[in-house]
């Protein structure tokens, strides 16, 4: 009997060590998390299941290659980039060679929006502009101001040819910065398979101000827990979550920039036909795609175009969506359904 | 029948005690005892007898213990005691008779944990609800530290004790 | 009967106990707290009240059917008073930290703090 006590004296020892180092391994199985300020959002990398220093240096990398992507390419401000330079041509008629990075980026975002019977387009700089989207100093600009941008704001102008180069009138302006966060997403992914720093069972979430990339899973081939925003409360509010795989995920909301003059107040997403805030009983689209491009881009293109219209085109890129209106129903695409979960009473989900 | 006459007056005294011990614990100011947690020196007698008189007898006292805790302070205080008291009076009983290596501390502080198991096991059931487990870590740390107490201070007084006996039981002797 | 005071096997069981209860008491201190705090009163295993901690301020008091009378302040909540006799659950205290437990076993009544995982998004899209 003595011998055996002292055995199991030792047993409950070690189950107690174990327990307590497994849920201290449970608890580093939390992920490594970096985050700065990019392209005016906050940008948020998760590493699921790596190695500490291995999770850190990924995630320094992608952090460094947005903030690359910015500065150096697709940021309209920064004189440093590669659109703004082109912005500046002289002679934009003549076709100049750009890199192959932006060639795609300016291609594809000209072919979403052009679907969208001009509410959107690639050169919309001419009005983002006069409104003061891109420095944040927004205005209401006068009607003349808006007639001669909307003008400009035309991708009928804008040419690409066959060996990468762009051509487009002068006076307008080429505008990433709808898709800006998607661009920034879709670098992550690419950066993560360039880097091959995570594990097979690890993954990544990469937040660019609310536009993610999810890779891999976050623990045992679990899918990914995302929240979505609820426009009407705060900003750790959400009203509903989704499952998700893998994929993109972008959200356009007039919640986000809006500012109010007279007693008016005006979102940021732009109808270009008009060159006023787009008038709608919607108040955010949620859209998950292929590419980071494609799912920031739609959820643009769907708030301008009503869900009506843009549902063929969501089908066309293979993309759902999630339609939120400003008397809280909620139109959900059939891909979603089984995704979705609805948190908030408050609001009422139906499937299209 | 001498013998068990004499077993019986001193179940009754070890039962008096064991009443008065509780008595005296219940009037501690509780404030600065975690919830729950009692200096435990009411089982005093239930040692002696787990070690002395057997089984049976041992839980009877148990049982009258629980009884005048139930008298004292309600139908709850007699279903912990008792649970609590049954259970910690089997293992002390084992220990005692079966158990050589462990010491008087070893003893009190097994006998003050299984105590405290069996009265969670039982406001578990009571409440319906598993989570009184939550009061388990401080519970077994104030078993250690009373238990520590409860056998040193018996270790003390068994030398008295079994003197007094002496007369009333032939003490099976062990083996040290 | 043992003569002894204390022995070998006494401190390795001593010992053992010892990590083990340590162990079980630092556990809810060290665990991830969760988003969304919630305090589950319970009265003879059934769920009478769901108190939401995460927007629980100001002080406010709550009175259940069996006499039972709890407090939350500050992100906290506490057995206030209770018709027992002896009052354990009054004087358990303050509950902050998931897994706390607050236990009035003569009313039946269990206050337990939870952690709502439903609320652990890996991210929100906005």
């Amino acid at each position: 009997m003595q011998k055996y006590r002292k055995f199991l004296y030792a047993f409950v020892a070690l189950a107690v060590f174990a327990g307590l180092f497994g849920g201290c391994a449970a608890r580093g199985a939390s992920p490594v998390q970096k985050s700065t300020v990019s392209m005016g959002s906050v940008v948020t990398v998760k590493v699921y299941g790596a190695e500490n220093a291995d999770g850190e240096l990924l995630a320094n990398t992608i952090l460094g290659a947005i903030a690359d992507l910015d500065t150096k390419v697709i940021s309209k401000n920064a004189q440093t980039s590669e659109l703004a330079r082109l912005n500046m041509s002289e002679h934009p008629e003549t076709p100049q060679k750009v890199s192959p990075e932006l060639f795609v980026a300016l291609r594809e975002t000209k072919a979403i929006y052009s679907q969208s019977d001009g509410k959107a387009a690639l050169a919309s700089g001419a009005l983002t502009e006069i409104w003061g989207m891109d420095t944040e100093s927004f205005r209401v600009p006068f009607s003349s101001e808006i007639e001669s941008a909307k003008a400009l704001c035309t991708d009928e102008t804008v040419l690409f040819t066959d060996d990468g180069c762009v051509a487009f009138r002068n006076g307008q302006t080429l505008n990433l910065g709808s898709v800006g966060k998607g661009l920034a997403c879709d670098k992550a992914v690419q950066m993560l398979a360039e880097t091959g720093l995570l594990p097979q069972n690890g993954g990544m979430l990469v937040s660019v101000g609310g536009s993610l990339a999810l890779v891999g899973s976050p623990k045992n081939g679990a899918p990914f827990t995302v929240g979505v925003r609820n426009p009407f409360g705060s900003e750790n509010e959400h009203f509903a979550t989704l499952s998700m795989s893998g994929g993109f995920v972008s959200t356009s909301g007039s919640y986000e920039k809006k500012f109010e003059k007279d007693g008016k107040t005006y979102h940021h997403l732009l109808d270009l036909t008009t060159g006023f805030p787009a008038e709608t009983d919607l108040c955010a689209v949620t859209v998950t795609a292929k590419t980071g491009l494609q799912s920031d881009a739609l959820s643009t293109l769907c708030f301008l175009l009503g869900e009506e219209k843009s549902l063929p085109i969501l089908k066309e890129y293979s993309a759902e969506a999630i339609f939120v209106y400003t008397d809280r129903t909620v139109h959900v695409t059939g891909g979603l359904s089984s995704a979705l979960q609805m948190t908030d009473s408050t609001f009422k989900a139906e499937a299209v | 029948m001498k013998q068990k006459t004499y077993k019986i007056a001193l179940m009754g005294l070890l039962a008096a005690t064991a009443m008065v011990l509780s008595y005296l614990e219940s009037m501690l100011p509780t404030a600065f005892l975690p919830p729950g947690a009692k200096p435990g020196f009411s089982n005093l007698a239930n040692m002696f007898a787990a070690a002395v008189l057997g089984l049976p007898s041992a839980l009877t006292i148990a049982v009258l213990k629980a009884c005048f805790a139930g008298l004292m302070r309600g139908g709850t205080s007699f279903f912990m005691s008792l649970c609590g008291g049954v259970a910690s009076t089997f293992v002390m009983w084992f220990l005692f008779n079966k158990g050589k290596k462990l010491g008087s501390v070893g003893i009190g502080v097994v006998s003050a944990v299984s105590h405290n198991a069996g009265q969670l096991a039982v406001a578990a059931v009571l409440v319906g609800n598993a989570s009184v487990l939550g009061y388990a870590p401080i519970l077994l740390l104030c078993a250690l530290i009373a238990g520590t107490l409860t056998g040193l201070v018996f270790r003390a007084v068994l030398p008295a004790l079994q003197k007094a006996t002496k007369s009333f039981i032939q003490t099976p002797n062990r083996k040290e | 009967m043992t003569k002894k005071w204390i022995s070998r096997a006494d401190v390795i069981v001593l010992a053992v106990l010892l990590l083990v209860g340590l162990g079980l008491w630092i556990l809810p201190r060290v665990l991830p707290q969760g988003d969304a705090l919630v305090a589950e009163v319970t009265v003879g295993g059934e769920t009478v009240l769901e108190l939401d901690l995460q927007t629980a301020t100001a002080r406010k008091t709550y009175t259940l059917e069996n006499g039972v009378v709890l407090v939350t302040e500050n992100h906290t909540v506490a057995v206030l008073s209770a018709d027992c006799p002896d009052k354990v659950c009054v004087n358990t205290g303050v509950l902050s930290r998931v897994g706390e437990v607050a236990a009035c076993v003569p009313t039946g009544t269990v206050v337990t703090v939870k952690g709502e995982s439903r609320a652990i998004l890996d991210g929100i899209t906005y």
